[in-house]
This record gives structure tokens, sequence and C-alpha cells, in this order.
């Protein structure tokens, strides 16, 4: 965030971003006589995301922000999740196509920084890993990174070791001849260095209990 | 020391030099490679699979490691990133009541984890276990004046909870520590610990080559020679995207990237091609007559 004085900068990108996700409750159907009731586990479940205090140090540290302005950013995307989440809210749907677009859920590195820096361990990343997944199983997953992670999680349980070359094309689209042209350049680069992964990768010597977990687990969580 | 071999799938796919110099090091370093104990493993799912299902992620990662306990062998890794989503999951899995649920699934294959013996990286053994003084001892070629950039790769450096910097602090510095060890002068800059831009490469191109144009420029613009790196994954972005990174930024850049075995191997006095460290995208030809080692 821009830094206006010593120990003072300007939240207004912190806000506008926060706005933009609508962070208030958008309930559906009838308007009860009393309050809108939410089961005790999934409020519990929210008390970790609710503890943010919006001071901004995961959006001041934030390494994807220092590079692409429009991400919304670990804070807003924490709050969306609080509503998403939210058994009340009526929305969710509409909340993760919003998310899928450019400067959403998909543009967030992993680098953790957030997480290391949250004074209140609201674990912002991992909110959004957890709309990330909340969104493939919306199918709201017509983009690369959800293709990313369908594509990188198949090839560990057919293969138990990862098939780089797989990984990139199943990402791209096997008749994405756009795209993969554009990775000619970077496969003739990695050939002529002697790293080009090979096509046929190693694979775990005990597959079949590989996917005996993936079998037993896969629908879990 | 013997130790229970988790190469990672990069060492084995695009990084081949990564797997031949760790393997020549460990001779020299005293350090017993065992490749069969986790021949039976799987990918740590580098934290894309954790996107999806974390408890299918720590239950691989557990089985992994279990693998490894069955032999009575700790693991040694050589990516930060196998490293780091393994000290999560061990983080993860002190909860006794989470841990009894995956050895649950576990005990299905007649494996149990314990956690007795944590995972560590080839980088936290060299400096922790085999120490300045052993290590100075075995270094055969001292590369003084090579300036090099260090870059952890996130795993390495974040969450520090799970990778227990407040046990090991040593963690917080060991590549400049072992930088300085090899006889080099260490050129610190802020984004020695940000992210390099790997994970979102197939996703946003752009975003991740800003990152790659970044840290590689600025190490470049306070005078490094080379960048050197724990993690494969970092490396294969700072090396294979920089020249498209370059052209983004309308500047000549031109940073080697070299993996930890290979400068610990030069240290020890290996030849270059032994470790090689021919087999880069950014040429280290130069880099290698900086220390009158003709490629």
């Amino acid at each position: 965030m821009p830094v206006i004085s010593d120990l003072a900068s300007d939240f207004k990108p912190f806000w506008d971003k926060f706005n933009a996700v609508d962070p208030y409750m958008k309930p559906e159907g009838e308007v009860p006589d009393g309050e809108y009731l939410a089961p005790n586990d999934d409020m519990v479940h929210l008390v970790g995301v609710m503890n943010c205090i919006m001071c901004g140090a995961c959006v001041s540290d934030c390494t994807v922000l220092e590079v692409k302005g429009n991400f919304l950013g670990p804070a807003a995307l924490a709050k969306s999740y609080r509503f998403i989440a939210d058994p009340r809210d009526g929305s969710q749907f509409e909340r993760l196509q919003d998310l899928e677009k450019d400067g959403g859920i998909w543009d967030c590195t992993r680098c953790m920084q957030c997480v290391e820096v949250c004074p209140k361990d609201v674990d912002p990343m991992e909110r959004i890993m957890a709309i990330r997944s909340k969104s493939i199983e919306n199918k709201i997953d017509k983009n690369y990174g959800a293709r990313h992670a369908k594509s990188f999680t198949d090839l560990i349980k057919s293969n138990g070791i990862l098939n780089e070359v797989l990984l990139i094309l199943r990402t791209k689209g096997l008749f994405n001849i756009i795209e993969l042209v554009k990775l000619l350049p970077i496969a003739i680069g990695a050939q002529l260095a002697g790293k080009r992964p090979p096509f046929l990768s190693h694979s775990s010597k005990n597959k079949d209990e590989i996917k005996k977990i993936f079998k037993k687990l896969e629908d879990k969580e | 020391m013997k130790f229970a071999f988790f190469p990672g799938c990069v060492s084995r796919g695009a990084c081949p030099e990564l797997y031949t110099s760790t393997v020549k090091i460990s001779e020299i370093l005293g350090i017993e490679l065992d490749e069969k104990a986790l021949e039976s493993a799987s990918c740590t799912g580098a934290g894309v699979l954790q996107e999806k299902n974390q408890l299918l992620g720590d239950t691989l990662n557990a089985r992994n490691i279990a693998l490894a306990e069955k032999q009575n062998l700790p693991i040694l890794t050589i990516c930060s990133t196998c490293q780091g989503v393994m000290s999560q999951a061990e983080y993860r899995l002190e909860d006794k009541k989470y841990r009894a649920e995956i050895n649950e699934t576990l005990a299905e294959e007649g494996l149990e984890y314990t956690g007795k013996t944590p995972t560590r990286h080839l980088l936290w053994i060299i400096v922790e276990e085999i120490g300045e003084k052993k290590f100075k001892s075995l270094v055969k070629r001292q590369l003084e004046g090579l300036r090099l950039a260090p870059f952890y790769g996130c795993y390495l450096v974040r969450p520090s909870k799970a990778l227990k910097f407040y046990e090991k602090p040593e963690r917080e510095t060991c590549l400049e520590d072992l930088t300085e060890w090899v006889g080099a002068t260490v050129v610190d800059f802020p984004g020695k610990t940000a992210c390099c831009g790997f994970p979102i490469v197939t996703i946003n191109e752009k975003a991740s080559l800003k990152m790659v144009g970044n840290h590689t420029s600025t190490a470049k613009d306070l005078g490094a020679a080379a960048m050197v790196t724990p993690c494969p994954l970092c490396h294969l972005n700072l090396d294979q995207y920089q020249d498209r990174a370059a052209w983004m930024m309308e500047r000549e850049i031109d940073l080697p990237i070299i993996h930890v075995p290979q400068l610990v191997g030069l240290a020890l006095g290996l030849d270059p091609e032994e470790l090689k460290i021919n087999k880069h995208v950014i040429s280290t030809k130069k880099l290698l007559s900086e220390i009158s080692l003709q490629p």
C-alpha cells in the first residue's frame, strides 16, 4: 500500500478491494421472523477468518500485489470466504463466479507471505485455497488455474509422480494451438540445454497403493 | 549419515543436473543416499494437490515418511517445495487426532507415521549436521571474489512455524552461511525470500515474468555473478523464463541460476561438467571464467 509518512500508509486500495467482494451477507428466501440461524459448527469454522482486524499487513506484503495491481489480495479474498462458507449467504455461486476472473483467486502464488505476517492467524492463503476448492466443486473450472489443479491431481493419482510435460499440455489444452505455440521457444530452450522433461516420466513403484488412498479420500473435505 | 533420498519429480524431469550434482557431492560429504527406500513414494503434491484436498495431500506425505521410517531412515529432500510441503504435513500431524485418522489409512498398507525423524533439505543437513568446520575442511576450491545472490524459494522460509525456525534459527540464514563457507560473497537483495512466480507461470505468465525480471535484474544490478537456489522450481522459472522476462523489461539480465549442490560441488573441487553446470538455459560460461574454470 502507498506510504503516506512514517507508520502511515494509504488504505484506499485496501478498502476498494475489500468493498469489491461485497463484504456483507446476502441472504436469500423468506425473511425469518427472528434471526437468520446457522449451525454452530459452521460458525466455529468461520471464527478464524472473522478474527481479521483489517490491519493490512497481508496486503502490504503480498508478493503478487507487487507485480499485479488488480489482484484482490489476501484480506479481501479471506473476507469473501467468510461469506462463501456462511450457510446463511445465498450468493455463493455468484461470488465464486466473480472470483474466477482475472485478479481473483487464481492469481495467488501460494507464497504464504500473508500467512506469515498475519498477527491474528487468519491464514488468508488457506482461505483462498478453500475458495479454489469450492470453485472446482461447483464446476467453475474453465480456467487455467482450475485445469492446472485438476490435471496435477489426476497425474499423481494415475502415476504417483508428476509428468511435467502432460501437466503443461493438459493445463493449456491439447488443442489450444496459440498457447502451445507461445510455449515453443521455452520448450526449444529447454531442449537445447538438455533440460526437457521426459515425455514418459518416472512413476512410483507402488501406484496401486496410491490409487487406493485417492479412492478412499478423494471425496473427503 | 544415511538418508532415504527423496529426489522429487523435477530432479528426475526438467532438472536432471540437480540429481546428478546431488549424488556427486553426497559421496564427498559422506552422505549415503538410499534410493530404494522411497521407490514406492508419491509426489508431495507441491501445495497444488493440497488446494483441492489437504487430508489427501497430508496422507500421501505421511505415507512417504512412513516408508522411510520403516527402513529407520530420515528423509533427505533437494527441493524447497518438497521440503516445505512435507514440513507442513509434519506440523499438522503433530495433532494426535489427525495423526490417528491418517494412520488408520496407512495401516491398510502396513505402515505407520510416527514423526520421530523430521524430513530435512540437503541445505539444512549441510549447515546443521555437517557444520561449518567440517564443511570448510572439505573445500578444495575457494570461490573468492564470486558474488552470489541467494534465492530460497517460498517453501523453505514460510510458514516459519512449520519449518521450525524457532528451534533452528540458523535455517533463516543457511543459504547465506553456505555461500560464505565456500568463500563467495553474498549479494543481499530484498527478493531473496519472495516468490519466483513459478506457481502461476501457466496461469498468469505476465505476473510470473515480472517476478522473474524483478528478482534477477535487481540481483544483477547489485553485482551478482549468479543466483543460487535450493529450489528446482525457482531455478526453472528464473532460468528458463529469464530471457522472456528480460525482453518484457526491455533490458539485458543474463544471470545464471545455479543449484545449491552445484555450488557445493564447485567448492569441493568437482569438475563443472560433472555437475552438469552447462545444462542451463542461461549460460554459465562467464560465471565459470570468473572463477578461472573454463567451461
